[in-house]
Order: structure tokens, then C-alpha cells, then sequence
């Protein structure tokens, strides 16, 4: 009898602890990162040419490595794919010297490295400007480097830098009323920009325009404020 | 005699994994002195416009990576008078910054409604 009881007794212990797993990993499971990509993303929503037409990046700052591979695990992505689907798409632009890379974590999207500045990786669920992962960021100052890497020149100034899909025809930015169209290298766009003095409002937009016709705006909020 | 004699180089063998060990400990002690890092938003929050993280303050700053989905976060390091750098506003829902300051926080803040926030962390690496 009581050996009876006691082979009950475990076994509901045992079915409680395995519902209380499940219940914890249920839990955290609904707070990690998103596990894919947006359906938005360029490489998912369309062809990015360039990382199939460039060769395989030889040389790359150690750092830049290790973003890589760290970028790729935190985006549920793999380390290996990443760092083989490294491509430099266009270096030494600008006063910043600053350089683009790109690669493909997994299921084809593209995530962005504006180096030695920001790198990103597409895997909101939606985006204002398909297709392009985009950053406007700030001057050199902010980005004197480390041991393992060299900066940018305090001279530097704010920068626009992304990525853009096969399906992206133009893209076109505008700074307090100036319109400048970008080149587009490598499936790349870049513009150094002057940051206004302080008494000065700073209003920009950057305007994507697709081979289909359409035409989407993102507008960028004033860094300073 | 015999237990005496065996147990002599027995202590001496503890002895010496025990500095063995003391020594592993303080060189890697020693190789990471002064690196830190902080996860200061996790477990996944919805924010509204203007919502904030801020780090603990530490030297050297030079890495504040974020995570989300839905809108933009801004990504920004602050000195001890919170004096910031100029906001970096970013949609794609995953950046790492890696501006640099000698001593300060890293920020963190939401760009319109319904930002779902992962995770918010910065290193001094």
C-alpha cells in the first residue's frame, strides 16, 4: 500500500515538475529576441546582386569578426553563414574613410555593417522603407575606436549609409530642403552630411523609390534632440 | 609509517593543485580586469513613445546594443552631467553602436508606440 502511494506520489511530482518546465519555457521563450527576419528585409524581399557577384572579404578588423558572429547568434541567425557570406560592398568613403560590409546571418536576409559606426540586422516585423536597412548616424567624435580597431578622424561628419535590394530604383535624401540623389554602388547608398549649428532645426527624409513604381518615405527625427 | 608516508605526498599534491588553481584564478582575474557589461532592459517590455533605459555609469563605454520589434529605438551614451551624443534612430529592430565614451551610461529609448523591447546592453569592451 504505502509503496503504492509513494509511486503515485512521484509521479505527480514528476508530472508537476514537467508542466512547471514547461510553463518557464513557455514564458521565456515569449520574451527572447525574434528568432527570423522581417519578410521586409533585403535579401528576403528582394535579391541583394552584389553579395553573389563580389568576392569573399579577405581581410577584416577583428572586432568587426566578432560583431559578426555575435550579431548572428543574437538574431537567431549562424555564426558560420555569417562570416562566409561576408562581403565588403564599398570601403573608404569619405572624410570618415568609413566602410560597408554585409552579410547574411540566414534565410537570405542582409544585415548591414557601416563600419567602424553601427552594424544592423533586419529583424523588426516591418519597416517603413522595405527592402533597405538604412542608418543616419553621427560624426566622428563619438567614434574614436579601440585596441583592436581604428576610429574615425574627429573631423568626421553625421552620415546616411545603407543597403538597398534589386527592387530599390532611387533613393533620394533631403536635409532641411536639400535634395541629393544617391548613387547607388553595390546595392549601397552613402552621403556625408554637415550637422547645423544648434539654433538651426534639422529636418531630414529619406525617400525610397522602387522599381515598381512605388515610392516610401522615412522621415529622420533630429539627432540632437 | 606507511599512511604517514603516503599522506605526505598526497597533501603535497593538494597543495599544489590548490595554487594551481589560485593562480588560474588570479590570472584570468588579472586578464579581465576592468571589463563590465550590462543587460539593462531585458525580458521583453512594450514601451510607449519616449520610453528610457539608462545603464549603471562605467569608464570606457564603447558598445550599446539593442533589440526590438515594431518602430524605431534610439541608441545614445551619456556622460555624468547626461550629456549625450546625438540620437541614432534606427526601424530595422536589431543594432549594435559602437560610439565610444570614457566615462558614462548608455541609453536606450523608444521611438513611437508599441515598441516591443527585448533587450537593451552595453559593454565596456
Amino acid at each position: 500500500m504505502n509503496t503504492r502511494r509513494h509511486a503515485v506520489i512521484a509521479v505527480v511530482v514528476l508530472v508537476a515538475g514537467a508542466l512547471g518546465l514547461a510553463a518557464i519555457e513557455a514564458v521565456e521563450g515569449a520574451t527572447e529576441p525574434p528568432r527570423d527576419y522581417g519578410a521586409w528585409a533585403p535579401g528576403v524581399a528582394a535579391p541583394v546582386s552584389a553579395m553573389n557577384r563580389l568576392p569573399a572579404t579577405a581581410q577584416v578588423p577583428t572586432r568587426l569578426v566578432e560583431s559578426v558572429r555575435a550579431a548572428s547568434q543574437a538574431t537567431g541567425g549562424d555564426a558560420a553563414n555569417a562570416t562566409s557570406s561576408l562581403r565588403l560592398l564599398r570601403n573608404d568613403l569619405g572624410v570618415g574613410r568609413s566602410d560597408i560590409y554585409a552579410y547574411s546571418p540566414g534565410e537570405g536576409a542582409t544585415c548591414m555593417v557601416f563600419w567602424p559606426r553601427v552594424a544592423l540586422c533586419p529583424t523588426a516585423k516591418t519597416s517603413p522603407l522595405p527592402g533597405v536597412v538604412a542608418t543616419f548616424v553621427r560624426g566622428g567624435a563619438s567614434y574614436p575606436g579601440g585596441a583592436t580597431y581604428a576610429g574615425l578622424p574627429d573631423n568626421a561628419p553625421p552620415a546616411l549609409a545603407g543597403v538597398a535590394a534589386d527592387n530599390v530604383k532611387a533613393v533620394v535624401f533631403r536635409n532641411n530642403g536639400n535634395e541629393s540623389r544617391l548613387r547607388l554602388v553595390n546595392n549601397t547608398f552613402f552621403l556625408e552630411v554637415e550637422r547645423p549649428a544648434a539654433e538651426f532645426a534639422w529636418r531630414m527624409e529619406l525617400e525610397v523609390q522602387y522599381k515598381d513604381g512605388s515610392t516610401r518615405t522615412e522621415v529622420i527625427p533630429d539627432p540632437r534632440a | 609509517m606507511t599512511q604517514h608516508m603516503s599522506r605526505v605526498p598526497r597533501a603535497g599534491r593538494l597543495r599544489g593543485l590548490l595554487v594551481a588553481v589560485l593562480a588560474s584564478a588570479m590570472f584570468v582575474a588579472a586578464a579581465h580586469a576592468g571589463t563590465w557589461s550590462q543587460t539593462y532592459v531585458s525580458g521583453g517590455q512594450e514601451w510607449g513613445d519616449g520610453g528610457i533605459g539608462l545603464s549603471a555609469f562605467n569608464e570606457g563605454i564603447g558598445y550599446n546594443q539593442l533589440s526590438w520589434s515594431y518602430n524605431a529605438m534610439r541608441s545614445t551614451l551619456c556622460n555624468a552631467s547626461y550629456q549625450c551624443y546625438d540620437y541614432l534612430t534606427e526601424w530595422d529592430g536589431w543594432i549594435q553602436d559602437y560610439a565610444y565614451i570614457t566615462y558614462g551610461r548608455a541609453k536606450c529609448n523608444s521611438y513611437g508606440s508599441y515598441v516591443y523591447v527585448y533587450h537593451c546592453h552595453t559593454n565596456n569592451y
